[in-house]
């Protein structure tokens, strides 16, 4: 059901916590109860540190895991060129009813971009 | 690293005397049960001495003993197969709103074709509301259909009661016993059932058989056409591996009643008293007291069942949730839902169900770890504030 990168980012929570000082967004998924939180830090127009908070299933904390790996080190620009499809190739696929966890990880990303 | 498995709800792990048993039914003694050389009739001695074994585990006479494929072919039988034969007595089924799917989805599927069926809910404590269940009853009521030991919570259902009153409706009572047999000791003489539901590899026996008890008298029309197998209840050349293995898992099972009700009461008693006393807002779903000794189902607010199922897993530990995500869908565990337990204690549950083969070492492994790993869920959580 759910990939191997999607387990061990669920067991390793890697990048999990709150980062103070920085950009945030909370995003939620009003159907399920799933909430993510999201921190950014940038330096001259780069994402230096990015970290998350999770509660719901494996394919939030997964999805919330996997952009703060994705973004990092990456110019803002360019991480806001991240789509979902891209962060569901990186979980390597997401059951199809789970698809909102990356929704919702995408989502919290643009927000503290565009703001 | 260690691997501890605590779902044997699921399924459990074959006996090593029971694959031994099963062996010589592959390769040596494989005939077909129906032939008359001696390969058939070696194999079909093995099959009726299994018989006699199962039947001796819950007090049934051998002729009383159908074999089947498992569980839920078992339950298909005793519904579908009782059903369309009583038709001309009535057309209304009683069962519980916390049966195993094989019985919801069946009686779904007998409404669609003409019958009434009622649910009858349970209350907190996982047991069916008698009261509920006595009112239900009809004139037209031809099936009653019960679980003796619910898979997710544990709780033993009052089936005593049950049988008297389908007894004095004339109502004829079916248990899925596939929590119960090799749990709990089971008579169906005591219990007064005429139809029960077993499975092997839920006693450390192998997947894909099992048994659907029958009582003297009870007539059906079978599922399966094609053969006599079976006495006429079920066509198709019989699975004798299987049914040896059946047969012996039975027997151990009979052997070890006393200490499972003993040893693996006491480690799950430990386990659960643990946790409770040091994870906090934690607790236990259904009853405490009217339980099989190898089941507790635990919440843990403020996570995620799946979640923290996958990290239990990454440290070697198997258990299984009733959250939503488990399930395919967004619907959590119906059982859970029926006894009331709040939504997010539903996503934040965990079954543990033990065996005979694990270990004081399992439980302490488990103790060590599950602390931590709710701790971290609990931690990575926007939303949990400890009460």
């Amino acid at each position: 059901m759910y990939s191997p990168t999607v387990r061990r980012l669920v067991a390793e929570l890697p990048n999990q916590g709150r980062l103070p000082d920085s950009a945030s967004a909370t995003v939620d998924n009003p159907i399920c109860g799933d909430v993510l939180e999201l921190y950014v830090k940038t330096e001259n127009g780069v994402i230096t540190e990015s970290c998350f908070q999770a509660s719901g299933c494996p394919a939030v904390i997964a999805a919330g895991a996997a952009i703060t790996i994705m973004v990092k080190g990456k110019p803002i620009a360019v991480a806001r060129q991240i789509e979902v499809g891209h962060l569901i190739d990186f979980l390597e696929q997401l059951p199809a009813h789970k698809r909102h966890g990356a929704e919702m990880a995408v989502r919290a990303l643009r927000m503290i971009i565009d703001n | 690293m260690r691997r501890v498995y605590f779902d044997n709800n699921a399924t459990t792990p074959v006996d090593p005397l029971v694959l031994e048993a099963m062996k010589p039914f592959f390769l040596e003694d494989f005939g077909n049960a129906s032939s008359i050389h001696g390969f058939g009739q070696r194999a079909r001695a093995a099959m009726e001495q299994a018989r006699r074994q199962v039947a001796d585990l819950i007090g049934a006479q051998s002729q009383e003993i159908v074999f089947t494929s498992g569980g839920t072919e078992s339950d298909n039988t005793a519904l579908r197969g009782l059903a369309p034969y009583l038709r001309d007595r009535g057309n209304h089924i009683v069962t519980s709103s916390i049966e195993h799917p094989a019985i919801l989805r069946t009686c779904e599927q007998l409404e669609k074709e003409g019958f009434e069926v009622t649910y009858v809910p349970a209350g907190k404590d996982g047991a069916i509301r008698l009261d509920v269940l006595e009112a239900a009853i009809k004139d037209r009521t031809i099936l009653i259909s019960i679980m003796y030991v619910n898979n997710e919570t544990g709780t033993i259902q009052p089936l005593g009661r049950i049988s008297e009153l389908a007894r004095s409706r004339k109502i004829l009572l079916h248990t899925d016993a596939v929590q119960a047999v090799g749990k709990i000791p089971v008579d169906v003489k005591k219990l007064n059932v005429d139809l029960l539901s077993l499975s092997a590899h839920k006693l450390h026996g192998p997947k894909g058989i099992g048994v659907l008890y029958v009582r003297r008298g009870v007539r059906f029309n079978p599922l399966f056409l094609g053969g006599p197998h079976e006495r006429n209840r079920r066509a198709g050349t019989e699975n004798v591996p299987g049914i040896v293995g059946l047969g012996t898992a039975c027997e151990l099972a009979k052997q070890g009643l006393e200490d499972f009700e003993k040893r693996v009461r006491g480690l799950r008693d430990r386990l659960e008293n643990t946790v409770l006393e040091q994870i906090p807002d934690s607790s236990v779903n259904g009853s405490r007291t009217e339980r099989a000794p190898h089941v507790t189902n635990l919440s843990f607010r403020g996570t995620e069942g799946e979640a923290l199922l996958i990290s239990l897993d990454f440290q070697g530990i198997a258990v299984s949730t009733g959250s939503a995500c488990s399930s395919g869908s967004l619907e959590p565990s119906h059982v859970l839902r029926a006894i009331g337990v709040p939504s997010d204690l539903i996503h934040g549950s965990i079954r543990f169900s033990l065996s005979r083969m694990n270990t004081t070492e399992d439980v302490d492994y488990l103790l060590e770890v599950l602390p931590k790993t709710v701790g971290r869920m609990r931690e990575m959580s926007p939303l949990y504030k400890e009460r």
